[in-house]
């Protein structure tokens, strides 16, 4: 499972969600927008490791099977 | 002999004193003879002569005692008592009868069947089954015998566990009915004897009167326990074995009826055991070839998710990445601003306005010069 075991998937995602909408907005200003940018990196990153994790977990567990 | 004194009695007195005279001489005696003149009386008192070609005797006594149903004409050994009665005279009081010779025990047994087979004594739903594993058995039989002996032996050979209580009976002769029927009432009074095996060896006509007794049948008929009766012959089945649970030809064929055999019964249990592990192991190698497809299933499901949610974050990370607002200014692109508000147009721009110039590495403050 993921790290942050706190928050699921699909909040990471309504996260990320956000953070595109926010850019969908007029008059932004570019500090604000690379935070938003910064802040919306560090999702997918969070993401790509969630479904990492899941996924070494299940070859894991089946090589662990396998092998009783 | 004309000196000898002469006794003279009343009638009284000489039946008295003949009868205390034939008490001290022939207290008990045995006669065999011909039956003639049998009648029952009221159901209870019976009475016959026996005879040969010179003489007959008299005899009385009870319907208890008699072996079955008799006939004139028929050989009988009576055991009886001599009696001088003061109103009818001389009689034998019998207290044992038997039937003897080839041809009448033949004789007797037939009438006996017949009366017994209309009473449905010999009627298979009266067959009980034997325990298929019994624990104790009582056995009616002359102790000491080859028949007890050879019973005990292949018995114990086959079912070393087997409990037997041997019930010693007279098989032959004018008691051996009696004996029989008290040794039968004792093996049912075992609480824990679940058969009762009645055997002897074989022998002649006579020897074996006792099972076809009526009394004998009878008391096999009326056996709380299931019987198995075994005398060692072939032909001319008895009576007794007729009304048996279960007739077995020797003693040790009585034993192989009784006793189940330990070592097949242990290599009966050793193929059931190898049957019964085959059948586990091959249920359990199903099951869990199930499982385990159905796992793996599942294992392909899930991948097939992670792998489209893969997909589509390489979507979004590629919208992301075409958000990035320094991208413009890597690519040689200024934000202008003028007092902290960007500029969108040279209109209302005039020389000598501040402005801030950003880049993708820095800001350049500068003043307009002209506008064109």
């Amino acid at each position: 499972m993921s790290k942050n075991s706190k928050t699921s998937y699909k909040q990471l995602q309504a996260q990320l969600q956000a953070e595109v909408e926010w850019f969908e907005g007029a008059d932004l200003d570019i500090d604000e927008a690379l935070a938003h940018y910064e802040k919306a990196g560090e999702l997918i990153a969070q993401m790509q490791l969630y479904l990492s994790d899941i996924k070494n977990g299940l070859i894991k567990s089946g090589a662990k099977r396998n092998k009783d | 002999m004309d000196n000898q004194p002469v006794l003279e009695f009343s009638p009284a007195e000489f039946v008295s004193i003949l009868n205390q005279t034939l008490e001290y001489a022939y207290s008990r005696v045995v006669v065999v003879g011909e039956l003639s003149s049998f009648r029952v009386a009221r159901g209870k008192w019976v009475y016959f002569d026996l005879k040969d070609d010179e003489a007959k005797v008299s005899f009385f006594g009870s319907v208890f005692a008699l072996p079955g149903p008799l006939e004139d004409g028929m050989m009988v050994r009576a055991v009886a008592t001599p009696r001088m009665h003061q109103q009818f005279g001389f009689t034998l009081n019998f207290r044992q009868l038997q039937v003897a010779g080839e041809g009448s025990l033949k004789k007797a047994a037939d009438l006996l069947a017949m009366k017994l087979e209309k009473e449905g004594l010999f009627d298979a739903a009266r067959k009980r089954q034997l325990p298929a594993y019994a624990e104790m058995v009582a056995v009616v039989s002359a102790a000491g015998s080859a028949a007890e002996s050879d019973f005990n032996k292949v018995a114990l050979q086959r079912w070393p566990s087997l409990k037997i209580a041997l019930e010693d009976a007279l098989v032959q002769g004018t008691e051996a009915a009696e004996s029989i029927v008290a040794a039968i009432s004792r093996a049912n009074q075992h609480p824990a004897a679940e058969i009762i095996v009645i055997t002897r060896g074989g022998g002649s006509a006579d020897d074996l009167a006792a099972f076809n007794d009526e009394r004998v049948v009878r008391a096999i008929a009326a056996s709380r326990l299931p019987t198995v009766v075994a005398i060692g012959h072939e032909n001319d089945l008895s009576l007794a074995e007729m009304v048996a649970d279960k007739r077995a030809s020797t003693p040790t064929d009585a034993a192989v009826l009784v006793a189940a055999d330990a070592a097949q019964e242990n290599q009966l249990l050793q193929q059931l055991s190898v049957g019964l592990r085959q059948t586990l192991k091959s249920m359990l190698e199903s099951s869990a070839g199930a499982v385990s497809s159905t796992n793996g299933l599942l294992q392909q499901r899930i991948f097939g998710l992670v792998d489209s949610e893969f997909n589509k974050l390489e979507l979004q990370r590629k919208v992301v990445e075409s958000l990035d607002p320094l991208r413009p200014l890597r690519q040689g692109y200024g934000l202008v601003t003028s007092s902290g508000k960007r500029l969108f147009s040279v209109k209302n721009i005039k020389p000598g306005t501040h402005i801030d110039v950003r880049l993708a590495d820095g800001t350049i403050n500068a003043k307009v010069e002209g506008v064109k």
